[in-house]
Formats: C-alpha cells, structure tokens, sequence
C-alpha cells in the first residue's frame, strides 16, 4: 500500500527543483575544463565571455579526482568542455559526461573539445596489454599538458573550441589568442635559455608526468620509482633504483604533491639525490598561478637542482 | 439491424495501444537511413562480399570484461540451540561476465552474466538505456539492479564489505533486479547541488538471489504471471548531492519499493495466500572528505529503511498445512559504516547494521563487521575482514574473511550517486 505522505513528499521535492534559482545574473559561455591548465588557457583566450569551472585541483593527482556535486551541475550546463584526453581523466570524465546526460558534449558536438587532438604522443604502446602496465593508455602517455611545447598546440584547440560554439565572439577570442601567444613566445625564449642546462641531464621520476619535458631537452630518465605505470614499488625495486641513482648520478628525483611519499623519502635518505616536488598542474603550488607561470616554475627549479654551477657562474 | 457493442476488454487494450503509440513522439528517432535493411528478405541474410564488414568483422563487438570474485573463510556458526560448527572453505564465489556496446548514437546496451560458485551462469542484468531524451533525462529497459538507497545498484563484489549489509539483504534481498523501465532525471539546485530523481516500473520485484546460498525448500514469494496495470511492481528514488566546503559532501535521499500484487506459497505443501502486497521505504544520509591531492579520504553513511504490509508467512500446521497465516507488519533495519582511505592502495573500514527479522516475530539481528582493503593495483583487490552475526535467541556467527577479486578486460568508472 502506498502511503499518500511518501507521494505528496515526492511530488513537493520535484516541484522545488524546478522552482529553485539559476545563476542568470549574466549570460556568458559556460565553459567546464578537466584540469586548471586548460581552464586557465579558457580564461585567458575566452576573456570576459566565459565562465570556466576545472573540475580538478591543481593539487591533485590527476588520475584520480574526486567529483564535487558543484562539478556535475556544471557539466550539465556546460556549453564546451575542455579535456586532455589520451586517456589521461579516464577515472572520471566518461563517467561524468554518462551521468550528466548533456547533449551539447556528446562525441561529435562541437561543445565536446579533446585539446591533445592532433599533438604527437610519445610512449604509445605498440601491444595494448597489462602485462606491460596497470595504467596502460593505449593513446600514448597523456601528460602532454606538461609538454613545454604543448601550450602553443593547447592554445589553437581551445581556440577553435570557443569559436566554434560561440562564432559571434570569434573576433574576441581570435585578439586574446594573439596576445596569449605573444606572452607564450616570450616564456618559450625564457625557457630556451633555461632549457641549455638541462641538456642530457639525468634524472629518476615518480610517474611518466616528466617525460614530455624530459624529452624536449633531451633529459635522461634512468629510473622510475614505479616499476610499471600505476604499480607501486616494491623494496627489491627501491634498492635496486638506489643503485641506479648511484652509477648515473642522479642529482634529482621527480615527484609531484601526490606521489611525494615515503618511498622518495626513502631514496632521498639512501642517495645523494634530491626529491625535487614540482607541481604537475596550475595551481599546484602558490608560484604556477597560470600555465606559463607552471612552466616558468619548473624550468627554474630544475635548472637550479640539475645545474646549480651554471646559476653561480 | 446490426447493433455494435464495444466491450470493455476492448475499450481496455484499446486505450493502453494508444498510451504505447501517444509515447512515440519521445522515443528517440533514428536518422534517416542511407543504405536498406540489413536484411532484404525475411529470412535471407544479403552475403557479404569482399571489402564489406561481415559476421566475422569484429569492429563493431561489444567490450567485454571479467570479474573473479574468491573467498576463503573461516566460519564459527553457532544456532543457539546447542548445535555448533565451524570450519574453512575457500570458493570462487562468482564469476562475472559482462559485454557493453552502443547500439546507436541514442541507446547503449550491456548484458551482465553471472555464475555463483561456478554453476551455470545467469543473466543478472540485460538493459539497454535510452539517452536521447530531454535534457538529463535517461530511460533504462530490460533486467536491471533498481535504483534503491546507495548500494542496491551495485553488484556484489563492488561493495565496500563481503556481503550487503544485514537490514539490506534481510529486508530487500541479496539483490533486487527486475525486468521494466526506470526513468532517471537530475536538475540542478543552484550552483553546488544536484538533485536526481527515478522512477521505475518492473514486472516483479519479489524474487531474488543469494550469492553462494543454496536455495531452501520453504515458503516463497511468487508474483502473478499475467498483471493488471495496478499489479505492476514500482521503485523510486530522490536523492540530492551538496559541497560543505572545499573537501566535503553529504548526499541524503530517500528511496521506496513497492509491491502491490503477491503470493506467498508454501512450495512443499503447495498452500498459499494471495492478494498480498508490501512496501519498503528508506532514507540514505552519507558525507564525504577527500584530502588536496586525492589520496586520503574517508566516507561516514547511514542507511535506514522498513518494510509494512504483508511481510512474511508461515504455515497454520506443519503436519497437516491447510493455509498460510501471513503476518501484516513492519519491520525496521538500518546499517551505518565508516571508511577511510589512509592512502590510494589501502582502506579500512567498520558497518554496524541490525534489523527486525520479518519471518521471526520480529526477533533483533545484528551484524558488525570491520575490514580493511588493500589494491595491488587498480585491478586487483585482497580484503582482510571480521564479522560477527547475532540473533535474539543465541544464535550467532563468527567469520573471518579473505576476499579476492580480480578485474580482467575492459572497465569503467561510473558514477554512482
């Protein structure tokens, strides 16, 4: 038997749904981003026009967010959606799309927007298996926002995201692109410079986050604190990497705020190697306010740990 | 002279023909197609030629994935009549298969077969759900979990603990699937607060199945083959999700089951009872605590729910059974757990749950169980738990768990709320 009071509470909390506020106040584009770097790439192109949401903190580890209720009404609402892709925000965002059943994000539409679209992965895996790895992406490695390279590429895809959606405000977008692009040439010749010291250094990584970077100033990586991608280390592998750090020379280990734990702990205390945490996203630390002042964080610091001769001289 | 009588059978199926048909304009319509039917002729498949995808062609295949679900326990049971037992056992408790693939841009369907203990599997869940709707409306049709309180969606082995909690498995079954429809439909409440509401529609929601429980000869609940309208089995759920701050939520909702057409037969006797019915009404509470990077979190959920009308049956003379006395009652039951995750690998956790038992006179059981998970890696999963189960009267279980489950193939992660 159903009882009338269940029905009349039911019916009372669909009507207040439908009758609660909106934010109406001012109507811009409604922009949600994956992670604080595309976010802030949305701001700075987007200008005035856009209200931008990350779904990420620039402090967490990016492959495993945690959902905020704030997070579903926006994607719900969105008009464009920012994402890296590669596979890099698989543990939340084909789930957050499903349940946010917004059609204007459906793959296809142009609210949908994959930013590493077109930019050239490295370690794509030649067998998809896991025997290889836990975290396997079968794209390539998805960390490409940490690509010094990657904001020029970032930049065009959002762009042509924003027009794309909203052509009436091309011409805004299309100015803010250029002076971003202007600020961008003047980091990357910063960058350059700093770039010089890192050449063919050696370093040891938590997670494969370093390796666009390490790969665009011929860095070395001789080591990884996990053996595989996603699987942790086990102490015969801890050993056996403070052996490596000790016949490479290894001034630094990489790490980001999620993975600074007891095991780089363990290699600063066995080595002479310092556990260098760097923030992997915008927002990660107070300095990497935006994607350049990230980038501009990471280029100093390494050169100051990989390379401190250099600065002195 | 010829008199037409319309005759209200026909004015009946008359009406629900044209309820079906007035549901068209919101199916989602298919865009016009380019080539003809796959299949030409009734019967006759087209052959394929050279450069077409055929039977063999595996780009459209649906994804499959694998579950292994093993336990080893060691059980100290003890019936509170003198008779006790204890002792191991080590099981494969279930395998899972599941396959999941689009059917076209508006619908998607998976299929989920299970075997308990290796038996021959069965269909658990086998839906397609329908998107193309309105906005953030969806539709889900065929054989599903029903969208009840927080844990009743979710299959077994994905639970925070070994078994449901008592009150959920006591008073709404191990599982409880059914064949029917369920609408789903969130809005937002301001900025920070979704609010999603269900509706579903089943055919029968009374029977259900235990994992590794041998089916007992006993009384049953069985519903009519053939139902009116009114004799449909119906769940709802509302349940709204809100941010207290930058590292918190709390969800709260509150979900209802209705029967309204049963029988209860006694299958030794064939005695039974009809015109029976029962609903199940409950209220969910759980917050939520992440840390700034993800790794450590922690999640504190009450759960109560009771069940009135025809709650449970029992025979009038066990040497002679002539009719089934049904008791018309209620009986309440609630479980409240708390987890944290200390880091991404390791969890550990603590479930209380008691309930009134229905088919006792409402005699008290209760169950708490602690535990603690630890993930080799995404797809592997060793749980190390503790539990002990007490019954007004004496009776009483200890256990003492292993559980292991491995992941094998595609896999998502979905967003249950």
């Amino acid at each position: 038997m159903i009882r009338p009071k269940w029905i009349l509470a039911l019916a009372a909390l669909s009507v207040c749904s439908f009758l609660a506020p909106t934010a109406q106040a001012e109507k811009k584009l409604a922009v949600v981003a994956t992670i604080p770097d595309l976010a802030d790439l949305a701001r700075q192109i987007g200008g005035d026009r856009v209200d931008v949401l990350s779904l990420a903190k620039g402090t967490e580890n990016v492959h495993r967010v945690a959902l905020r209720p704030s997070g579903l009404v926006a994607v719900g609402r969105a008009e464009l959606f920012l994402q890296v892709g590669l596979s890099l925000e698989h543990a939340f965002v084909p789930g957050l799309l499903e349940a946010a059943r917004n059609s204007r994000l459906e793959p296809g539409k142009p609210g949908l927007v994959t930013v590493s679209d077109g930019f050239e992965a490295l370690d794509v895996p030649a067998d998809v298996s896991r025997s290889d790895a836990a975290d396997v992406h079968p794209m390539g490695n998805p960390h490409m926002n940490l690509s010094p390279a990657a904001g020029r590429h970032m930049a065009g895809r959002v762009l042509a995201g924003l027009i794309g959606v909203d052509p009436e405000g091309k011409d805004v977008y299309t100015a803010n692109h250029r002076r971003y692009l202007e600020a961008l040439t003047e980091a990357e010749a910063r960058w350059a410079k700093l770039g010089e010291r890192l050449k063919a250094k050696k370093i040891v990584v938590y997670h494969r986050e370093f390796s666009y970077f390490a790969a665009a100033y011929g860095m070395e990586v001789v080591g990884e604190v996990e053996p595989k991608p996603g699987v942790p280390p086990t102490p015969s592998h801890l050993a056996g990497l403070v052996k490596v750090i000790q016949e490479h020379d290894v001034c630094a280990v990489l790490t980001a705020g999620w993975s600074n734990d007891r095991n780089v702990r363990f290699l600063g205390e066995r080595t002479d190697a310092v556990a260098l945490e760097l923030p992997t996203m915008v927002g990660g630390n107070k300095r990497a306010t935006s994607w350049i002042a990230l980038m501009d964080e990471w280029h100093e610091r390494l050169a100051d740990v990989l390379d401190p001769v250099s600065k002195d001289g | 002279m010829h008199t037409f009588a319309v005759s209200t059978r026909f004015l009946r199926r008359a009406a629900m023909a044209g309820a079906f048909l007035g549901l068209v304009p919101f199916v989602p319509q298919p865009e016009a197609l380019a080539q003809g039917p796959a299949f030409q002729s009734p019967g006759l498949p087209k052959r394929s030629t050279v450069g077409q995808t055929t039977r063999f062609s595996n780009e459209f295949n649906p994804a499959f994935g694998f579950v292994i679900d093993t336990v080893a326990d060691w059980l100290d049971r003890d019936d509170g009549a003198g008779e006790t037992d204890d002792g191991f056992d080590v099981k494969v408790r279930l395998l899972e298969f599941n396959a999941a693939g689009y059917l076209d841009p508006n619908a998607w369907g998976y299929v989920v077969f299970v075997s308990d203990e290796l038996e021959a599997p069965e269909v658990e869940e086998a839906a397609i759900e329908l998107t193309g709707f309105a906005e953030r409306t969806s539709v889900k049709v065929g054989q599903f979990f029903v969208d009840f309180g927080k844990q009743m969606q979710q299959h077994v082995e994905e639970l925070r603990t070994v078994e449901r909690p008592l009150a959920l498995r006591t008073l709404l079954g191990d599982e409880l699937g059914g064949a029917g429809a369920q609408v789903d439909w969130w809005t937002p409440l301001g900025e920070k607060t979704p609010l999603r509401a269900s509706l579903g529609v089943f055919g029968t929601l009374v029977s259900g199945h235990e994992h590794g429980e041998e089916e007992e000869e006993g009384i049953v609940a069985e519903a009519p083959e053939l139902k009116a309208l009114d004799e449909l089995s119906f769940t709802a759920r509302v349940t709204a999700l809100t941010e207290l701050g930058e590292s918190q939520n709390l969800q709260f909702g509150v979900s209802g089951r209705f029967i309204p057409e049963f029988t209860f037969e006694d299958e030794e006797s064939g005695v039974e009872s009809s015109g029976l019915s029962n609903t199940v009404v409950g209220a969910d509470l759980t917050w939520g605590w992440a840390d700034s990077t993800g790794n450590r979190n922690a999640t504190v959920g009450l759960e109560w729910l009771t069940l009135t009308g025809d709650v449970a049956a029992e025979i009038d003379d066990p040497l002679n059974p002539t009719a089934l006395i049904v008791s018309d009652d209620d009986a309440s039951g609630f479980f409240v757990f708390a987890d944290y995750g200390f880091n991404p690998r390791n969890n550990v956790g603590v479930q209380y749950s008691a309930v009134e038992l229905p088919e006792d006179g409402g005699a008290d059981a209760s169950e708490i169980e602690a535990y603690w998970t630890h993930s080799f890696t995404e797809y592997r999963r060793l749980r190390l738990g503790v539990s002990q189960l007490d019954v007004d009267g004496g009776a009483e279980d200890l256990r003492v768990y292993l559980q292991f489950t491995a992941y094998l193939g595609s896999h998502s992660h979905g967003l249950n709320w």
